[in-house]
């Protein structure tokens, strides 16, 4: 099968295994993001185990089975999702719960054959698409940015996990993908599109070069969900499925680059809530803002003066707050 | 091989991490043995005549790696074929014309053995000479991870 033209791997990570893990990881996402609707209605109804239990004890497996070299095939998605219909875990629940289950291996069966491999590629192309599309019918429309060109993707492989899971080259108009064989991983795997929404507006778009990982990683991505939650043409369950499985894709990545040193909880909390509380106080003024941070020039100074201004109006009184950024007049109107 | 035309000859470690738990250490070090093979020829057919031979050793480089050792010779018909080469030197860099050296070492490393290993689901890292200190300690490598 021939890789889609924007997606290919770096030549370090291009080995037979790596692609098969790949496809396997994705194929297995893509199948538990499917059937998730049901297995979330399962274990809401029935009680332990929760949702997060049961893909957790899927993500453990199919990592243990990556990092002991025991994928070398598309194929190998049947023995990872065998192992895991057999687990305590899943056996412990209800009968509807199984079902989705079932639902989930049978989709994982019909597409873990030979002729399927290299599957992982075509997903994240997919995704890739379907991230620079709804950012140009949801977000760009409200800042001034000119046609989003969808990035070539080059996807590598950190065993240990001590890279980003995604890092954007704003330069090269490139997005590096990382398969990591941990949790976040697999969350990441489920809610792919996000994952290149984040990408392009976090690391590609703003033009200042200097953001911090608050801006980036947390009030960008507010911004994200918050469109998210508003777009009234995406299918309600789907949609709520996708918002819970990306909280707790962030979740278990802030866990996963704490642990490892590469960012701070505290850098983080900062940034919190102000997207949301902006847009609900004046949605003309919070995309004024959002205009504003994406096209702030490129100076570390600039950077941090954003950082203080957000940082100003997270732990200022509702009525400071109003005082300070509606209507909105900069950042440096705030500070 | 032939040691007959050798002028020189430089030793090089590196470290292997099999991505299939299939693959036995007889199996890896026959892959080796070949891929180095292919590499060697392939090379000559861009008028770098080298002789290389890889081995594997106990070396540790970390968990679920092998060490492996390569031998780079340069012969005295390869010596006048890469100096009288300029594209060579261009490419090749001063290492191969000056003996073998870590450029060159490299260069044969990165463009014609390991991409065969990786093929062959052999991972390889860590290249550098044999008589270079070991990797960087964990202190070290925490530092640049930062920086990056």
């Amino acid at each position: 099968m021939s890789n889609p033209p924007d997606v290919s791997f770096a030549p370090e990570s291009d080995l037979p295994a790596i692609r098969a893990r790949l496809d396997v990881l994705l194929l297995i996402g893509r199948a538990a993001r499917l059937y998730f609707p049901g297995l979330q209605d399962a274990c809401d109804a029935n009680g332990p185990p929760t949702w997060d239990e049961i893909l957790h004890t899927l993500a453990e497996i199919l990592f243990r089975e990556m990092t002991r070299k025991n994928i070398t095939g598309i194929v190998h998605a049947v023995d990872v999702w065998a192992e895991f219909e057999r687990s305590l875990t899943v056996r412990k629940l209800s009968n509807s719960g199984r079902l989705a289950i079932h639902r989930m291996g049978q989709y994982v069966s019909d597409h873990a054959v030979l002729g399927r491999a290299g599957i992982g590629l075509s997903i994240l192309a997919h995704a890739n698409t379907l991230a620079t599309l709804w950012l140009q019918r949801h977000i760009l429309p409200h800042v001034e940015y000119g046609n989003l060109t969808a990035a070539p993707v080059v996807v590598e492989y950190d065993e240990a996990g001590t890279q980003f899971c995604a890092a954007s080259t704003p330069s090269m108009w490139q997005v590096r993908w990382t398969l990591q064989p941990f949790e976040h991983s697999f969350y990441g795997a489920m809610i792919l599109p996000r994952v290149f929404e984040h990408e392009y507006l976090s690391h590609l778009i703003p033009l200042n070069r200097h953001l911090s990982k608050g801006v980036r990683e947390v009030f960008l991505i507010d911004t994200l969900e918050h469109e998210h939650r508003n777009d009234a043409a995406q299918n309600p369950r789907g949609k709520n499925a996708d918002i819970k499985l990306a909280a707790w894709f962030r979740v278990k990545l802030e866990d996963h680059f704490c642990r490892n040193g590469l960012t701070s909880r505290a850098e983080l909390r900062d940034f919190e809530d102000i997207a949301t509380l902006m847009r609900r106080k004046s949605e003309p003024d919070f995309w004024r803002m959002l205009d504003n941070l994406l096209t702030y020039p490129n100076h570390e100074w600039n950077a941090r003066r954003v950082d203080e201004a957000l940082k100003l109006l997270r732990y200022a009184s509702d009525e400071k707050f109003d005082n300070l950024a509606i209507p909105w007049n900069g950042f440096e109107a705030v500070l | 091989m032939s040691s007959s035309q050798t002028t020189n000859q430089e030793a090089f470690q590196f470290s292997i991490s099999p991505q299939d738990a299939t693959l036995t250490e007889a199996r890896i070090s026959s892959i080796l043995a070949k891929a180095t093979r292919e590499a060697q020829k392939e090379a000559r057919a861009d008028g770098i005549s080298l002789k290389a031979d890889s081995s594997l050793h106990g070396g540790f480089f970390g968990v679920g790696e092998i060490g492996a050792l390569l031998l780079l010779a340069k012969t005295a018909t390869g010596a006048k074929v890469i100096a009288a080469t300029s594209a060579g030197a261009k490419i090749l860099g001063k290492g191969v014309l000056g003996g073998i050296g870590g450029a060159g070492g490299k260069y044969f490393f990165d463009h014609y053995l390991a991409p065969r290993l990786r093929e062959l689901n052999l991972l390889p890292s860590k290249f550098r000479p044999a008589n270079e200190a070991s990797a960087p300690s964990s202190k070290k490598k925490a530092k640049r991870r930062k920086r990056g």
